[in-house]
């Protein structure tokens, strides 16, 4: 559904973007990760034309960005956080004004139903609305017209625990029984992880990491042994062991492509000392922080 | 989606589109139901409506298109389906009804409520529309331009620079579009093609500097910026109708230095010489077209023309009232209209080491007044005249302290302002020059306003001129035969206009290079002490500091005449110390000329024994080889004169007949006079010379030396026609009687005899003699002795039993 490729933009003179290669399969849950100011935002806006790239390429809905007419915009539901809302229109004003916009698309049993589940006061003008109330106005009237394609711009961003979880559910149960394809961005892993199918991890401008949860979780582990002595960490560790550490007799490592035959073998002939080792999965949220302090280090000049 | 946005404007107008309204409707009562009194809370409720008005206005139309502006990215909008087209129809349909219709609507009830007729009601229906149509779709270029709040700021000031700059090189062509860089702010507003050009420039520069169409932008920007200049240049230029092309011979010019702040500026002033119409019109001259040193003066620069001045007391206005209401209304007292010199400021900072080159073309505008409508003095009278409307409102009594007696006398006065179906012909008149009159037709007695009188204008806005105006007529004021006013009696209220006739353009051009108007640099008489020097005190001075060696150097020289200039007394100068003091002085004059007659022509106006001494001394010792090579005499007209007045007027000659060719034959009258046929100009320039400075003494000295009497004559009367003798002092005459003594007048001594008697009758003691300056042009009897008895004896004369003596230049009894 959307295919970006080298993606690059800079503002006055600072790379926001290195080259950022990301595919948003059709149909998937695919959840944008990584901190604040890691680039999520730009990434989306400049996949919704919202903003001019510096190079790379992007395709949405098999066109690229710039050239989006408004019969692909009737397909494309984007809800984000910066977005500058009529704050004078009540809900139903709001809807009244955008839904000539999708002709027949527009479906005013969904609209209704959404409204209802949604819960919200229709008449309080948008700017008297609380945070998670106008998040959920911009989802109803972004939704209503059933898109294939959902973007959603850290949509839990100053959101109550409590509407977040019910903004949550009620996006999680749609998205499961519409089929829609999601790219949804956020800096808290944990929230997503309940829901997506895909994760693109992005770190200082660049995707370090993008597959199926599954998968990524498949590949991972977190893997602790106890040494029959204190050493030095040994040269020759392979390249999928992440953030390799040795404190007194305790050594501690990411397999970020484990093998249960390979990786005893490999703990076997490089540390021969080994009395016991543990080996357990690893959340999303530990998957990202490893691979986060393995690209720094590598970054970083060794000493 | 239209539909959506119309209706989705209406909501977002709501809370302030009530207050519009009201703001209109106060407007339009203000409009059509003037003021009567002048309360503090009314003039405050009334004052407010034209700016709820346009604040109300702007706030909606800007915040709403910012609000759903296409460039802005962060609007939700942004990321919808929106077609272009759609939203601009619905945006463009709603703020038109809600903004633009307000506005023709207010328009149109105040064109019912003035009587306008239906051509001019559906006129100003599609004029207002059309105006508000344009402005609307200029903000919304201007407004949608822009992506963020700070890039809109910057890009409107970016465009402003650019249009300016546009308009600057357009001036390097079209002169006539020049304006002077602080009035862009000020009257940008005038000039709809300059609305356009900033909403096209404002349009097209998110499209050069923005990077949504990075291939484009520059072709895109050349061309934004290429219809602005195509349009500027090609737009027409307003003609002004002109039914004659002269070219005079002489013309009158001043060039003087015009204080602006710390800086000097030339004002150029010029007069031509008009051949005289009928008393019966007026007339005003303005700039039609000025070049000085080969580049156009823009219009900024040249004194718009005025209108001509209505005053009872004017020969034309009188005219007309006589013709309109009979030869019962007595007006004894007039005057023709004056001649108003063309004025413009010379664009530059004054440049003492510059020279001008002029061409001009000054029009001169003859109108006639035309009584337009007459209806009695009573509230709630109307009057029509085409399309133009007035009524009476109110008439109050009114005092003033001394007792006079008045009336204060509110009128309305409509008339169209259509500019769509084309300007009103000159036939039609100016409405915004109607003159208004109280006349007692019975009792023959008039009373003018003079001016339009104060009161609210709604001229420019609006399809219909709506004015309101005030006048405070006193019985006392303004009287014309010395009369005071009967308010109980049945007046009139006359509206005069003036009709345009004629329009002729005097064309000239100068022949030698017009020298720079001189800054003095001594700083006055008394310099810096502040204190007039006694007299003697230079004489004494010089005992001690005799004059430098004739061959000294010009610092020395300098020196010692500014110590001597500040010694001399300036009010009074004994011969002897003057012949003392010019002997001293001569000798320098002769090894430092330029120096000399540069030193002196600074001297300033108040420093005139000063001036009086070196121009002696330099009389007395200019040589005749030295005067024609000095380009510093081409400027001093005093010395010229002086040089003519001691028999030297041939040495002379060519220099003052170059002054009278490059317009400042002002400046060397006395040389001119003093032998015309020498000095050398044709007999059209000494026909121009007379048009422009008509008198007794160029009659007498003009007379079969320069111009045949018959000519002048006839010139003369045209000037003199119309004219009666006036009640004035006994020493003033009046120019126009003197120049009918001259030129040997018929009517002089009927009029003289009936200023004598008014004269005397208005004189506490009846011994009032015969004038002074008519004297030289009556014979008398001998044994008369004293101007008394020479007046008594000419009040018992037959006035048709002078005639003229050409030979002698006297009227004598027949």
């Amino acid at each position: 559904m959307i295919t970006i490729r080298g993606l690059k933009k800079r503002f006055r003179g600072t790379d926001a973007l290195h080259g950022v290669d990301l595919d948003v399969p059709t149909g998937k849950v695919t959840a944008f990760l990584g901190p604040n100011g890691a680039g999520k935002t730009t990434t989306i806006k400049c996949a919704m034309n919202l903003l001019e790239r510096d190079a790379g390429s992007i395709e949405v809905l098999g066109c690229d960005p710039r050239a989006l007419k408004p019969e692909h915009w009737q397909r494309i539901g984007y809800v984000s956080e910066n977005q500058k809302m009529p704050g004078w229109m009540t809900v139903p004003q709001l809807l009244d004004y955008v839904r000539p916009m999708y002709g027949k698309h527009w479906d005013r049993d969904f609209e209704k139903k959404l409204l209802a589940e949604f819960d919200l006061p229709l008449k309080t003008k948008l700017r008297s609305l609380s945070r998670g109330q106008a998040m959920k106005a911009a989802l109803v009237s972004s939704l209503a017209y059933r898109p294939q394609l959902v973007v959603l711009d850290e949509p839990f961003s100053g959101l109550d625990p409590l509407v977040r979880d019910e903004f949550l559910t009620g996006l999680l149960e749609l998205t499961e029984t519409e089929g829609w394809t999601v790219w949804i961005s956020s800096h808290d892993i944990e929230e997503v992880e309940r829901f997506a199918d895909r994760v693109a991890i992005l770190n200082n401008g660049r995707v370090d990491l993008q597959d199926d949860v599954d998968a990524i979780q498949q590949r991972f582990r977190a893997v602790e042994l106890v040494l029959d002595q204190e050493i030095p960490i040994p040269a020759g560790l392979p390249p999928q062991w992440l953030n390799f550490q040795i404190k007194g007799r305790a050594a501690r490592f990411t397999d970020s492509n484990y093998d249960e035959s390979r990786s005893t073998d490999d703990c076997q002939s490089l540390l021969p000392g080994v009395l016991s080792r543990q080996v357990r999965p690893m959340n999303l949220r530990e998957i990202f922080v490893a691979l986060a302090k393995s690209y720094r280090g590598q970054r970083e000049p060794q000493p | 989606m239209t539909a959506a946005v119309f209706r989705a404007e209406f909501r977002r107008a709501l809370p302030l589109w009530p207050w519009l309204l009201a703001c209109h409707a106060l407007a339009l009562y203000d409009r059509v139901s003037p003021m009567e009194s002048f309360g503090r809370s009314e003039i405050i409720l009334r004052g407010f409506a034209p700016w709820g008005l346009w604040s109300l206005s702007t706030i909606l139309l800007v915040g709403s298109l910012w609000a759903d502006n296409p460039s802005r990215r962060d609007h939700f909008l942004a990321s919808r389906p929106v077609r272009g087209l759609a939203l601009l129809v619905g945006k463009f349909g709603a703020l038109f009804l809600l903004i633009c219709l307000p506005f023709v609507l207010a328009d149109l009830a105040a064109s019912v409520s003035a009587m306008q007729p239906s051509q001019v009601l559906l006129w100003g229906i599609l004029q207002t529309s059309l105006f508000s149509s344009v402005a609307l779709l200029a903000i919304f270029a201007l407004t949608w331009a822009w992506a963020t709040r700070t890039t809109a700021a910057v890009g409107l000031l970016l465009a402003f620079a650019g249009v300016i700059t546009v308009i600057q090189a357009v001036a390097e062509f079209q002169p006539r579009f020049a304006v002077p860089a602080t009035h862009y702010l000020l009257f940008a507003h005038r000039q709809l093609v300059l609305l356009a050009a900033f909403a096209v420039a404002g349009f097209s520069l998110p499209l050069a500097l923005g990077k949504r169409w990075p291939w484009r932008r520059v072709p895109l920007f050349a061309a934004a910026c290429g219809i602005p200049v195509f349009a500027l240049l090609k737009f027409p230029e307003a003609e002004t109708i002109v039914d004659t092309h002269i070219r005079p011979a002489l013309v009158h010019l001043d060039i003087n230095l015009q204080p602006v702040g710390e800086r000097f500026e030339d004002s150029l002033q010029v007069k031509v010489p008009a051949e005289i119409p009928g008393a019966e019109f007026d007339r005003t001259w303005s700039f039609s077209r000025l070049e000085a040193n080969g580049r156009r003066v823009p219009e900024w620069y040249l004194q718009p023309p005025t209108g001509p001045n209505g005053g009872v007391e004017r020969t034309p206005v009188q005219a007309e009232l006589q013709r309109h209401f009979g030869e019962a209304l007595r007006l004894t007292k007039s005057y023709r209209s004056e001649h108003y010199p063309a004025t413009a400021v010379l664009p530059g900072v004054h440049d003492p080491s510059r020279s001008f080159a002029i061409e001009l073309s000054v029009l001169e505008t003859i109108t006639r007044w035309e009584v337009v409508a007459d209806m009695p003095l009573q509230p709630g009278a109307t009057a029509t005249h085409g399309a133009s409307r007035w009524s009476i409102g109110s008439i109050q009594p009114f005092s003033r302290p001394g007792g006079d007696e008045g009336r204060r006398i509110r009128v309305r006065a409509t008339s169209p302002a259509l500019w769509l179906p084309g300007l009103p012909s000159e036939q039609e008149g100016d409405p915004r020059y109607d003159q208004f009159y109280i006349v007692d037709v019975a009792g023959g007695q008039v009373r003018g306003t003079g001016k339009s009188g104060i009161g609210n204008s709604t001229a420019g806005r609006w399809s219909v001129r709506d004015e309101t105006k005030f006048f405070l007529m006193f019985s006392r004021e303004q009287h014309v035969d010395g009369k005071t006013l009967d308010w109980s009696r049945e007046l009139r209220l006359a509206i005069l206009r003036p009709v345009v006739v004629r329009r002729v353009s005097h064309d000239w051009k100068s022949q030698q290079p017009i020298p720079p108007p001189v800054m003095s640099e001594k700083g006055g008489w008394l310099g810096q002490s502040g204190v007039n020097p006694e007299v003697g005190a230079a004489l004494k001075w010089l005992d001690g500091h005799p004059a430098p060696a004739a061959d000294a150097s010009w610092q020395v020289i300098r020196a010692w005449l500014d110590e001597l200039h500040s010694r001399i007394n300036r009010h009074h100068l004994p011969d002897a110390e003057r012949e003392t003091l010019i002997a001293a002085v001569a000798p320098l004059a002769v090894g430092h000329l330029e120096d000399f007659l540069r030193y002196r022509q600074d001297l300033d106006s108040q420093s005139y024994q000063s001036q009086q001494i070196m121009l002696e001394a330099m009389v007395r010792t200019l040589e005749p080889g030295v005067i024609g090579n000095s380009r510093l005499l081409a400027n001093d007209a005093p010395l010229v004169n002086q040089l003519a007045a001691r028999g030297r007027l041939p040495e002379v000659a060519s220099l003052v007949a170059d002054f009278a060719r490059s317009g400042r034959a002002w400046r060397v009258q006395s040389a001119l006079f003093a032998d015309p046929a020498a000095i050398g100009l044709t007999q059209a320039e000494w026909r121009d010379f007379y048009r422009l400075y008509p008198g007794p003494t160029a009659f007498i000295r003009l007379s079969d030396s320069a111009l045949p009497r018959s000519l002048l004559e006839e010139e003369t009367d045209r000037i003199i026609e119309g004219f009666e003798t006036q009640p004035l002092e006994p020493h003033h005459l009046g120019s126009h009687v003197e120049l009918a003594m001259a030129r040997g007048h018929a009517a002089v001594p009927a009029w003289l005899q009936r200023w004598l008697a008014n004269w005397r009758e208005q004189q506490p003691s009846p011994s009032a003699g015969f004038p002074y300056h008519a004297k030289r042009f009556f014979e008398f009897p001998p044994h008369l002795k004293s101007d008394s008895e020479r007046a008594d004896w000419f009040l018992e004369q037959d006035p048709s039993r002078f005639v003229f003596d050409p030979a002698t230049a006297r009227f004598h009894l027949r």
